[in-house]
């Protein structure tokens, strides 16, 4: 029988990127938020200081800073004439747990989708004709456009600071970035990062080709950074151990060198580590969300009520 | 039930709150980043003492296979000399041999290569049963004398065989075992140090890699040279004494 507790307007099913980012937003708003996160509290002097950070047996063999398939797994089968088995140990995909879920361990490559992407379906039969897809695909027109995200792919580049070389501001096109780029309403917040020899080779023969190669959009800061929360990022030193590992100079964006240390001073903010969400509730029309049940690491049931449960989860 | 102030008084704490409800074996986090001294989770550092897993009878055949997947030469030590064995002992003395991370319910049945592994077997109980069919195997082919016992070309007969499925172990996978090995192996010569194995970076030195060292910002810039530093690991250093 699962206890019920307390109401709060939100909660937040998982606490990694957009978990934060959402729980900073509707803090801000003034509404009392509770996030769920089926992992461990991580940050960087606990969990990856630069003492014992690079160590590619532990976070990139063992995958230490995923979700072990032992708490939770699923079946694969490559069609349905198989049986389907369980994955027992990661291989092609693995997810990831904790506070800061993959955010705190992706390579921070920062792209933006090109406006077409947007509009794939509309895009690709005007350009190929009506008969190009075929019937089974399941391709659609996004329903937002990139000219309506663009403010937010902005708020989010100077969150994170990230580094790159602009393509097109405000149409205009400008040399060394990604001429074909969606147009950005300003450039990014630091400049891309300094290549080694094999990229710089790799360009001079793309350019010589005539193509238009462009340095990576990184949240590997090329330069430290104070975002528009107050949080401050170092400079990425570059030294190897990113993706599968934690950032030890707090210089690659994830949500605990971008968001968290201002949204855990927000009193309406609270986060509830090792439990793990089972159902979102619905009322009895069916229609409305009342909120979760979760389990914490004990196997006690809980119920959170809240207007607005948030699912910020991976798919798999 | 908690309240403001109490909140407030614990300022900036993580604290495993036991509600009046008996609510949260979770830990809760409010208020500011969690912060407690010591509470940070290094490596344990992989001390000589001995075997900790294998019997010795796996423990010679064990350094004999190692040596031979990494030969010795005059420049680099083989698998044996650098602690390729020591590091796989100890791995499967610990949460690794144990399959501790792994999916380990039942049932079992064989998959297709893209389903993975689906042993009910942990990696400890893999290498006592595959090392046991390995001698026996052995003694069969080579007239009573055990893996670690049999030349340097016999042997190198043996794990090509187990790698191709011609030498047949009883009760065991060859194949599954040799790719088990080869694996450990190579983790034990190339991860830091501290886990046994890659004895005074021996394994780094030979391809060049600088190990556990974190800025390489005065170097980004000078393409095409080599760079000269020694390797440095989590806990070694060429300066540092042991």
């Amino acid at each position: 029988m699962a206890r019920r507790l307390p109401r709060k307007d939100a909660v937040i099913v998982g606490l990694g990127w957009t978990g934060s980012i959402l729980a900073h937003e509707l803090t801000e708003a003034g509404l009392d938020v509770v996030a769920l996160e089926r992992g461990p509290w991580r940050d960087t002097a606990t969990d990856f200081p630069i003492s014992y950070a690079q160590d590619e047996l532990r976070y990139r063999l063992q995958h230490q800073l995923f979700l072990q398939p032992a708490q939770m797994s699923v079946t694969f089968r490559n069609n349905a004439s198989q049986t389907a088995l369980p994955v027992r140990n990661w291989g092609a995909f693995m997810l990831g747990n904790g506070v800061g879920g993959g955010g705190l361990h992706w390579n921070a490559e920062t792209f933006r989708f090109l406006p077409s992407d947007f509009t794939a379906r509309s895009h690709l039969t005007q350009r190929y004709g009506e008969k190009f897809l075929p019937e089974a695909m399941t391709i659609q027109d996004w329903g937002v456009t990139y000219d309506d995200l663009e403010p937010h792919y902005d708020d989010f580049e100077y969150l994170c600071g990230t580094s790159g070389t602009a393509g097109n501001v405000n149409g205009k096109i400008l040399e060394g970035g990604n001429p074909f780029e969606g147009a950005r309403s300003r450039p990014y917040p630091t400049p891309a990062q300094k290549q080694g020899y094999g990229h710089m080779l790799f360009a001079e023969a793309a350019k010589q080709l005539g193509y238009k190669p462009y340095p990576q959009p990184s949240g590997n800061l090329s330069q430290s950074y104070t975002n528009p929360l107050g949080v401050t990022l170092g400079q990425c030193t570059f030294c190897g151990f990113c993706e599968w590992f934690g950032c030890a100079n707090y210089s690659k964006a994830s949500p605990q060198t971008t968001i968290l240390p201002v949204l855990l001073r927000n009193p309406n903010f609270e986060a509830r580590t090792e439990c793990e969400v089972m159902r979102i509730n619905l009322d009895n029309t069916g229609k409305r969300a009342t909120g979760v049940t979760y389990v914490n690491s004990s196997g006690e049931e809980f119920e959170q009520p809240a207007d607005l449960p948030a699912v910020c989860v991976p798919t798999i | 039930m908690y309240h403001m102030n109490r909140r407030q008084l614990l300022g900036s704490s993580a604290v495993a709150l036991f509600l009046s409800s008996k609510v949260a074996r979770a830990t809760v986090i409010k208020g500011g980043l969690p912060w407690k001294p010591g509470s940070a989770d290094p490596p344990t550092v992989v001390t000589p003492d001995g075997w900790h897993y294998f019997t010795p009878q796996e423990a010679a055949a064990v350094e004999a296979f190692v040596d031979r997947l990494i030969p010795p030469d005059p420049e680099t030590p083989g698998g044996k000399e650098t602690g390729c064995a020591v590091f796989i002992d100890r791995q499967l003395a610990g949460p690794y041999g144990r399959n501790e991370n792994l999916y380990m319910m039942g049932p079992f049945q064989q998959g297709t290569k893209q389903q993975g592994a689906q042993s009910p077997l942990t990696a400890a109980q893999q290498y006592r049963k595959a090392l046991a069919a390995l001698d026996d195997a052995c003694r069969s082919k080579y007239g009573g004398k055990g893996f670690a016992a049999v030349s340097d070309d016999q042997k190198d007969e043996v794990i090509k065989g187990l790698e191709n499925g011609s030498f047949k172990l009883d009760g065991f996978d060859g194949q599954s075992f040799f790719t088990l090995i080869l694996t450990d192996t190579r983790n034990g010569f190339l991860a830091d140090p501290i886990y046994g194995g890659n004895k005074d970076m021996a394994a780094w030195k030979m391809i060049g890699f600088p190990g556990a060292r974190y800025d390489y910002r005065d170097w980004i810039d000078r393409h095409n040279e080599r760079f000269t530093l020694p390797p440095v690991g989590i806990n070694s250093h060429l300066h540092w004494s042991k």
